[in-house]
């Protein structure tokens, strides 16, 4: 795989959208706009970006989904993956250090920039995911498929509860992300998904 | 082995490390049944002997202790800070009982402590320092022969860990930083920084390990090998891991990495072995191919280095004069004053950003105010500007201790700003520049103040000389400043300066000079032609380094000025008379008379709360009606902010800090409006659930309603649902506020409605949180539900029925 999925640029716009702003209505001034763009560069240190991945055929057998080991109970799954002979699982995450400074911030009651570091955060997990579906379709460009969109437990009528299951079958503990009792995910900005392929 | 013995050894041959630690106990399933793989030292002392005695048995010289987390911060997580010492004696007493086989030597394993240090994380300096100190010394004490600091990605905790090493062992210190593909190390620091750093801190070997597999990581190494006289280590890893189907996966092969090292090999390098994903059989092949080779003699650049976390600056090469930009200095400056006292650091960072934009290379940094606390400042200041820029730093101060602070502070390798020929003074300084490998700049001067001739100005600067010689600090990091005096007083010292520039080049040539030039034109008119003028002159007699604004024309080379400042212009007449007509440029506009209503009206809307004390005392002085301020002036205000966060023209960031200038203002006329009648604010507590731990959101409701004068009770996150009633009671609160960011955690929201309803207890409940819908509310019993931050403020209004004015 391209190792240039883990080089995240973070646009500027997409952090200031991400924070509501609107393209043609919010006016930034100056000061904040240097100060998110400083942002934005300051938290890419911070950035430690990992993944994994799994691959396996898809088996259903009333209503449910089986992968390899892995179950899935959900309509909303069953619809997607309706026409799809294999499915790609990713679990990836940029790492604690970023949540870490975030806290730093709220402690020394910096509350907007520690809004603004948690945009980019968002900003960065969701393009590391992008990067990393995007480099699983360039590896089978030649086999001519095609791809559902992405899902996450949680969404739909996919238990959140199902995510242990999942992050265990994604492997996820080798890139250090866990689980707490009511299923949230560290470090804060992991995400879990999974799309199907279609011949 | 000690470092001159570990020297000599390094002329001889190349020395073979080890392989992979960490994915070897894994591959053979040793880490089942302890908590940190360093815990195998006394728990399975066979699993990791195992190990060592494969690395020895295929060839190292030097095998790597499994000692490379055993710190007391990463041991807290799992109780084991009690047997530290245990771990760290086994992880060496059992390597070395295997290197004696073959005659081998034993490196204690250090690396990262797993947390950054500030301004990056939390950690401070001086906490990593001491953890790092204390591995070391028992490291030492279980008789390591060298000490590898490895696998460092972060430039302030490897100044950390050099110096604590430094501390407490005399043998010989390898240090290695891990990069990226991008050449630098994730938190962006590059190889020559990070040799400007490891160089400076006088390590014995640096290098690189980890990774991105062998091939990538050769282009840094064969960098490295060109840039530094050290030598240089290479120990990746067997390509990138992926992680498949629950596996992980290293994409390389032995015979690829032996290929690759053999590269370096020809590339001058002097260590080599392997990391995560190598081993016995790759460092079998680099035993076979390499040992007891002979180096390949390599040529280097000499640099004169300066450095930040992300930028290293080569004094040699840099096109004269190299600026020092100096406007971070509060002297003679009323608001940067105001701002320093208040610590506030507004006016530094944006001097900061100018000067960088305006091509200044180096930054000066002085916090010298009086009745400050200097050392105190110039740390901040040090993390704030570097923060922001990336240019290297010079720190300036005559408190021996602000200077010794801001070194430790500086990620990367700073300029002292100054020492100066005093007995005194160089017994103090010097030891500063040698301990943090810091670069000096010397002024001319001694006890008898202020030398009249450039020949006494060079006796001074041999007498600084001896004195670097004294501290083992190479000559070339002193950097001379003969001295600017004003012409307008002394017409003939500009004279002076310049022959003590020639004569200073011709006598030690090694170092560099400096100037600060603007002092010249004290007194006269058009100031900025004679600074120039006098500055192309010092660049004729050997200036390199000007202190001076960058931000202004240097270009100017002007005949006045050169007649006034070689002496054949009396009393600088001609000079005066052709510029005193010249209009000086006002650089402070005037400003418009705005009343301090309006300005504080429009303050709190901006989200600048600098001045918002102030400025209410200005008002409160004119007329005493706090109850006026509050509601005319910062709830209307506010009620601005609101309308236009909801036409879209503002966006969230922009209410935040409209709110935190607001709290700030209700902060000061709070206790003013309790004594007055119509100010009723109500009581809110505010929580995340539990089980929930992500509580931006609610932090900002939190400001928002405070800056709407409530009194806010925050209780935190992942907050039981017993304590946020207990809370409620405890201040006789009106509202609680809840939020959750899961639909598992929502659901707790309810629990603490039926608690409050089992409890009769009249107080009304709002939610909001990502996954919480107006539906979800309702269906509850919640009272209110809120969107955002802005309409939780209305919402907390209309609960309690205090009818905010035009709310």
């Amino acid at each position: 795989m391209s190792k240039e999925i883990l080089n995240l640029k973070i646009n500027y716009d997409s952090v200031i959208m991400r924070m509501g702003a609107n393209k043609h209505k919010t006016k930034i001034e100056d000061n904040i706009k240097n100060s998110i763009i400083e942002s934005i560069e300051f938290a890419k240190k911070l950035l430690k970006p990992k993944y994994a991945v799994s691959f396996a055929d898809k088996r259903s057998a009333e209503n449910k989904i089986f992968l390899d080991g892995f179950i899935i109970e959900s309509t909303d799954i069953l619809k997607l993956l309706e026409k799809s002979y294999s499915v790609c699982g990713i679990a990836a995450t940029i790492g604690s250090s970023l949540d870490d400074k975030i806290d730093l911030l709220l402690e020394e009651k910096k509350l907007a920039l520690s809004y603004i570091y948690d945009a980019i955060g968002s900003v960065a997990i969701e393009e590391l995911v992008d990067n990393i579906c995007n480099d699983v379709k360039l590896n089978k460009s030649k086999e001519n498929i095609s791809y559902t969109r992405r899902f996450s437990p949680g969404y739909g009528d996919w238990p959140i509860e199902n995510q242990k299951d999942f992050l265990k079958w994604l492997g996820a503990d080798k890139i250090g992300i866990s689980l707490s009792e009511s299923c949230q995910m560290f470090p804060r900005k992991s995400v879990s998904a999974i799309f199907g392929m279609e011949r | 082995m000690n470092k001159t013995e570990f020297k000599e050894l390094l002329k001889e041959k190349v020395l073979i490390m080890d392989g992979a630690t960490g994915t070897q106990l894994q591959k053979f399933d040793f880490l089942k049944d302890v908590s940190t793989p360093e815990e195998l030292n006394i728990k399975y002392p066979e699993r990791i002997r195992q190990i060592y005695s494969s690395y020895i048995s295929s060839g190292s010289d030097i095998i790597l202790t499994n000692t490379f987390g055993a710190n007391r911060l990463k041991f807290k997580q799992y109780n084991l800070i009690g047997k530290m010492a245990e771990i760290i004696n086994a992880g060496v007493s059992i390597a070395k009982e295997e290197a004696k086989k073959t005659g081998s030597f034993v490196a204690g394993d250090i690396s990262s402590i797993g947390s950054y240090l500030y301004p990056l994380g939390s950690v401070s300096f001086d906490e990593a320092y001491d953890v790092f100190k204390e591995q070391a010394a028992m490291l030492r004490d279980a008789g390591a022969d060298l000490i590898i600091i490895e696998t460092m990605t972060e430039i302030k905790e490897l100044k950390a860990a050099v110096l604590a090493v430094r501390d407490v062992f005399e043998g010989p210190i390898i240090t290695q930083m891990t990069f990226t593909k991008d050449g630098s190390t994730v938190t962006g620091t590059d190889v020559l920084s990070f040799i400007a750093l490891a160089e400076s801190l006088r390590v014995d070997a640096l290098g690189m390990n980890c990774s991105v597999g062998p091939e990538e990581l050769l282009k840094l190494a064969q960098f490295a090998a060109k840039n530094t006289n050290l030598p240089v280590s290479f120990k990746p890893n067997a390509g990138m891991p992926e992680f498949i189907n629950r596996e992980t996966v290293f994409p390389g092969t032995p015979e690829e990495f032996l290929a690759v090292s053999l590269k370096a090999y020809e590339s001058g390098i002097n260590f080599f072995g392997g990391c995560c994903g190598t081993t016995p059989e790759y460092i079998k092949l680099l035993s076979e191919n390499l040992k007891n080779k002979k180096p390949v003699k390599r040529a280097f650049v000499k640099h004169h280095l300066l450095s930040s976390r992300t930028k290293a600056v080569d004094l040699n090469l840099l096109q004269r004069p190299v600026k020092i930009g100096e406007r971070i200095n509060p002297t003679g400056r009323k608001k940067f004053q105001q701002e320093l006292s208040k610590n506030i650091f507004g006016l530094v960072k944006s001097e900061a950003r100018q000067q960088v934009n305006n091509g200044a290379n180096i930054l000066d940094i002085n916090m010298g105010l009086p009745g400050a606390d200097e050392v105190s400042l110039i740390i901040q200041a040090v993390n704030e500007v570097q923060e922001i820029v990336n240019v290297p730093l010079s720190l300036d101060s005559s408190f021996p201790e602000a200077l010794s602070q801001a070194c430790k502070h500086c990620a990367g390798k700073p300029l002292i700003n100054s020492v100066n020929g005093e007995t005194e003074k160089l017994d103090l300084i010097m030891p500063i520049a040698k301990r943090y490998g810091a670069s000096l700049i010397a002024l001319t001067v001694d006890e008898d103040g202020i030398p009249e001739t450039w020949q006494k100005r060079i006796e001074i600067a041999e007498k600084i000389l001896q004195s670097a010689d004294k501290y083992k600090i190479e000559r070339n990091e002193v950097i001379f400043d003969y001295l600017t005096l004003s012409a307008s007083s002394s017409p003939e010292q500009a004279g002076e300066t310049l022959e003590a520039l020639k004569q200073s080049k011709i006598r030690f040539p090694e170092c560099k000079t400096l100037l600060g030039v603007s002092n010249i034109s004290f007194g006269l008119p058009s100031r900025q032609t004679i600074n120039s003028t006098f500055l192309q002159m010092a660049l004729k007699a050997g200036l390199d380094i000007a202190i001076c604004n960058p931000s202004v024309d240097w270009t100017i080379d002007d005949v006045y000025a050169r007649d006034l400042l070689t002496n054949k212009d009396p009393n600088a007449k001609k000079y005066v008379a052709r510029f005193s007509n010249t209009a000086k440029i006002s650089a402070v506009k005037e400003e418009i008379a705005i009343s301090p209503k309006d300005k504080l009206f429009n303050a709190i809307i901006n989200g600048d709360k600098e001045y918002i004390i102030e400025l209410i005392d200005e008002i409160l002085k004119e007329d005493n009606n706090p109850l006026f301020i509050s509601n005319e002036l910062i709830l209307k205000a506010l009620n601005v902010v609101g309308e236009k966060f909801n036409s879209k023209e503002f966006f969230l960031p922009q209410v935040i800090m409209a709110a935190e200038a607001s709290q700030a203002a209700f902060a000061h006329i709070k206790p003013m409006l309790k004594k007055e009648k119509g100010a009723v604010y109500g009581k809110v507590v505010m929580a995340t659930v539990k089980g929930d731990v992500h509580d931006i959101g609610k932090n900002i409701v939190c400001a928002v309603l405070e800056s709407f004068g409530f009194e806010v009770y925050d209780v935190g996150k992942n907050v039981d649902k017993e304590i946020i009633i207990q809370k409620a009671k405890e201040c006789d609160a009106d509202i609680i506020g809840l939020s959750a960011l899961m639909t598992t955690t929502m659901v707790e929201m309810e629990k603490v409605i039926e608690l409050k309803k089992s409890l009769n207890m009249d107080i009304k409940i709002m939610v909001g949180g990502a996954p919480v819908t107006r539906a979800f509310a309702k269906s509850i019993g919640a009272e209110g539900y809120s969107r955002d931050a802005i309409e939780a403020a209305r919402v907390a209004s209309e609960l309690i029925k205090h009818a905010v004015k035009n709310g």
